[in-house]
């Protein structure tokens, strides 16, 4: 049946609806339970939540079900939700300083300020797959080492890569002293040249792969905006949600969520830059997303270096929003007969003007 | 006295009228007030995301959404018939959260979201068209820095618009600008008409309706009040010309002075892309 | 303003999901189609002084807005808590409703820019009396441009004597199209005309003459 001159394209429509919840909810394994989706795909959870743009584990669990795994598919569904959401209140500022790390590398310094936290992670770990995956595999014991006495909430403090080279006097300093309000994406389209903070909302909410491709294709591709950077601190661990209570006017915690912090160390070596010190870029994005936010804070400092010279702040601030990018290229499933008669004549027009017959008219 | 957050955001997942929450409508139909007295300037909106996907309606289902109330009746089109399934899905999200009447007779419809067609019958005052748009910036092929863009809209400078222009016809012999024609609107902005065919570009200048844009994905809204210059841009010796059908008609009602669409073959069939201008055609 | 009358004001201010976009598509039609009059729905217009209703209906979360005319301090307490904007000064607004026959200063009445023509200001000016369409003996004056097919008139039939001051707005439009401002007048009586910033007015304002309105 074509689909566009079908008649009853609204049957048609529900045939499909049904098609798809049957298969997808009547396949003969167990039933998925969110809490399955939650507890056994984490890191797929934190991805969608960080394109989403809203921390919702429960529902990205639902969403991540009913989309049967496209992840696009289930950002949407996140995001068609939050439109429904209405905003109650603004969250008090919070300082990145107030995360409790589950993991802390710093790949400048042999020992950082504080300590190092290898955490989750399987960036050491060979990657054999594993295919008998529900044997549950005897604990690896490392010889002649007890882990640590402490807890993580006693965690020693951790200097900021980025304030130990302020203190040697290493660093660009770009610290401003107005507070300007952030840009909000969500109510108003950004585009270059857009505050910073446009640029790292833009990026915290961006496809993940779009943003990696964007990265490589400037180290390695054509564009070459980027150099390769040294990373400062990279992060993972639980931020607070705090409010200010209406009447007593304190700062209450009302949650937490997660996310993933990155400072990338740029070497300064341009004509106009001063040669003696280094400058910072900042990625930021929820959940366990390493790449993404290494990404983002490579991305952010090239975009400062770059100073609208390039179309890099442009790349990124409209290309590389998944639900945009996808949206437009599935569009051209849609039915485009109207534009392509409108074409064909066009090359009928254009082969008889070579021929030189006489030009077609046109319509009174 | 406590308050769960329940009691002061609502219940969850209350569906509000028309889907958008107030505060997203009153911003939307801001965009739209300063469009309308701003012909043919995209106007920059916060966009939302909608249940259809970028790139398929979003705008102009935020538009429609945005203007409905209680007594307007929708009729939603895709390249010019009611039952294309895309068209189908806007128009059940639009009166299912709104319980309005749907039509798909262009004179019995107070609102008409459409892709890529004009109705072929007239509208009046009491009609509000509504275009999506794939693409707000009819610059777009010929220069892709947005900065530079938005220069040449802010001084009106559209060189380099007619440069392309000419050189296409020196290069081809006519102009081969297919649907989406670039258009001057009330003598100062050029516009992207949206993929429509030419046929359909004569009908927006001084018509008689309001027509708006909604481009979701890009986030920008723009208008052409009624009564309103729209000017296919051309040469003085190089006229405008629509689509050419040479004695075309529709095999199912014989028209000759609709838009035809065509199944292409070894017979050539044509019918008339607006169907329920054809299936009323038939059944008088 | 009593107390209590402001917490009153405020109660009214605030519409439902169905006024507000009624009241948008009036608005909308007015500046779609200038020189015709629409009228603002019955239950709206009965509330509160009709010129607020273009406020109360599009100002929403820190928009910013000013009011003009006599009471304009407890009038924007109201609005402000109606609809969650922020009361400004005029040449700050996008939205300012002139009532009681007082204008912002012209010359501060925010335009927009030639990259953001859009950030121009839209002023709902009071008409202490009744708008007509066509010619008569009050004031009368021709709008012409997109969204008029050749050319219409509207007439004022005053209450009050704000010729002046509505004659001083109109002055006030510039020849600087796309930027400038746009305006609504609302009447007595819910009506109202819409003069977008494209609009070419012109005309005799002549004077009127004492007449008791009839309602």
């Amino acid at each position: 049946m074509g689909y566009a001159a079908a008649r009853g394209g609204l049957a048609a429509i529900e045939f499909a609806e049904n098609l798809v919840q049957e298969l997808r909810d009547g396949h003969p394994s167990s039933p998925l339970e969110t809490d399955q989706v939650t507890g056994r795909l984490r890191l797929l959870v934190d991805r969608v939540m960080g394109e989403a743009g809203l921390w919702a584990p429960e529902f990205t669990a639902q969403a991540l079900r009913q989309a049967e795994g496209d992840v696009i598919e289930a950002v949407h569904l996140l995001r068609a939700f939050k439109s429904t959401l209405p905003r109650i209140g603004i969250s008090d500022v919070v300082n990145a300083d107030d995360m409790i790390p589950e993991r802390r590398i710093v790949p400048a310094f042999r020992e950082p300020g504080g300590p190092q936290i290898l955490g989750r992670s399987t960036d050491y770990t060979a990657r054999m797959l594993s295919t008998t995956p529900r044997e549950t595999k005897p604990k690896v014991q490392p010889a002649g080492v007890t882990p640590a006495e402490e807890s993580l909430d006693v965690i020693p403090p951790m200097q900021r890569m980025s304030d130990v080279l302020r203190d040697m006097q290493l660093l660009v300093d770009r610290r401003r002293t107005d507070d300007p309000e952030p840009f909000d994406i969500t109510r108003m389209p950004a585009k270059p040249p857009a505050p910073r903070s446009a640029r790292l909302s833009t990026m915290a909410r961006a496809e993940t792969g779009a943003l990696v491709g964007q990265w490589y294709r400037n180290i390695l591709g054509p564009d070459g905006y980027l150099h390769e950077v040294t990373l400062g601190e990279v992060r993972h661990g639980a931020m607070p949600i705090t409010v200010t209570h209406p009447v007593t006017r304190n700062p209450v915690k009302i949650g937490e969520y997660r996310v993933t912090e990155v400072e990338a160390i740029e070497d300064l070596d341009g004509i106009d830059e001063d040669r003696t010190l280094f400058d910072i870029g900042y990625g930021l994005c929820f959940g366990q997303n390493e790449r993404k936010a290494i990404a983002m804070a490579n991305l952010d400092i090239a975009c400062h270096r770059d100073g609208q010279r390039s179309e890099l702040e442009q790349s990124i601030l409209m290309t590389t929003d998944g639900l945009d990018s996808s949206g437009f290229l599935e569009h051209l499933k849609l039915p485009h007969y109207v534009t392509f008669r409108s074409m064909i004549e066009r090359k009928i027009a254009v082969r008889q003007a070579r021929l030189q017959t006489s030009p077609t008219e046109s319509k009174p | 006295m406590n308050s769960t957050v329940d009691e002061i955001a609502g219940p969850p997942h209350s569906v509000p009228f028309a889907l958008l929450d107030e505060e997203s409508k009153r911003e939307i139909r801001r965009a739209l007030l300063q469009a309308v007295c701003i012909p043919g300037f995209q106007v920059p909106f916060g966009s939302r995301e909608m249940p259809v996907a970028r790139g398929w309606g979003s705008g102009g289902l935020q538009i429609s959404l945005a203007i409905v109330g209680v007594n307007d009746t929708i009729k939603v089109i895709d390249q010019g018939d009611d039952e294309g399934v895309n068209a189908v899905n806007l128009r059940r999200l639009i009166t299912s959260s709104t319980g309005i009447e749907e039509t798909s007779e262009t004179d019995e419809a107070t609102i008409v979201q459409s892709r890529h067609r004009i109705p072929e019958d007239a509208m009046a005052s009491d009609h509000i068209l509504v275009l999506q748009v794939p693409v707000p910036e009819p610059l777009r092929g010929i220069e892709r820095n947005m900065k530079e863009l938005e220069r040449m809209h802010a001084e009106g400078d559209y060189s380099k618009m007619w440069v392309s222009l000419y050189e296409d016809k020196v290069r081809n012999g006519v102009i081969t600008q297919t649907t989406g024609y670039p258009c001057l609107v009330a003598q100062r902005y050029v516009t992207a008409t949206t993929p429509i065919p030419r046929w359909d570009i004569p009908r927006l200048h001084q018509a008689e309706f309001l027509t708006l844009f909604g481009a979701g994905r890009e986030k920008r809204v723009y208008a052409i009040p009624p009564f309103t210059d729209v000017e296919p841009l051309t040469f003085e010796d190089v006229p405008f010309e629509v689509e050419a059908s040479n004695g075309a008609k529709c095999r199912l009602c014989g028209s000759e002075e609709t838009f035809l669409v065509e199944t292409p073959g070894s017979e050539s069939r044509w019918s008339c892309s607006d169907t329920a201008w054809c299936r009323r055609k038939r059944t008088k | 303003m009593t107390n209590q009358a402001e917490i009153a004001l405020y109660a009214n201010l605030v519409l439902d999901v169905y006024e507000s976009q009624e009241v948008f598509r009036t608005l909308l039609d007015a500046l779609s189609q200038p020189g015709t009059i629409h009228h603002l729905p019955q239950a709206v217009a009965h509330r509160f002084v009709p010129a607020l209703a273009p406020l109360a209906a599009l100002v929403s979360h820190d928009v910013p807005f000013a009011i003009c005319g006599v009471e304009s301090v407890a009038t924007s307490i109201a609005v402000e808590r109606a609809t969650f904007g922020r009361s400004v000064d005029p040449e700050l607004a996008i939205f300012i409703a002139a009532l009681s026959g007082v204008t912002p200063e012209a010359m501060t009445i925010k335009r927009g820019t030639p990259h953001r023509p859009d950030g121009g200001c839209q002023i709902s000016y009071q008409i202490s009396g009744r708008l007509i369409l066509g010619t008569t003996e009050q004031s009368t004056f021709s709008i012409a441009g997109p969204g008029v097919p050749t050319v219409r008139t509207i007439s004022v039939e005053w209450a009050t004597d704000q010729l002046s001051s509505l004659q001083q707005l109109l002055d006030a439009r510039s020849d600087s199209w796309p930027m400038g401002f746009d305006i609504w007048l609302v009447d007595d009586f819910g009506q109202v005309v819409g003069i977008p910033r494209t609009s070419n007015i012109t005309g005799v304002m002549v004077q009127h003459d004492e007449k008791v309105l009839e309602d």
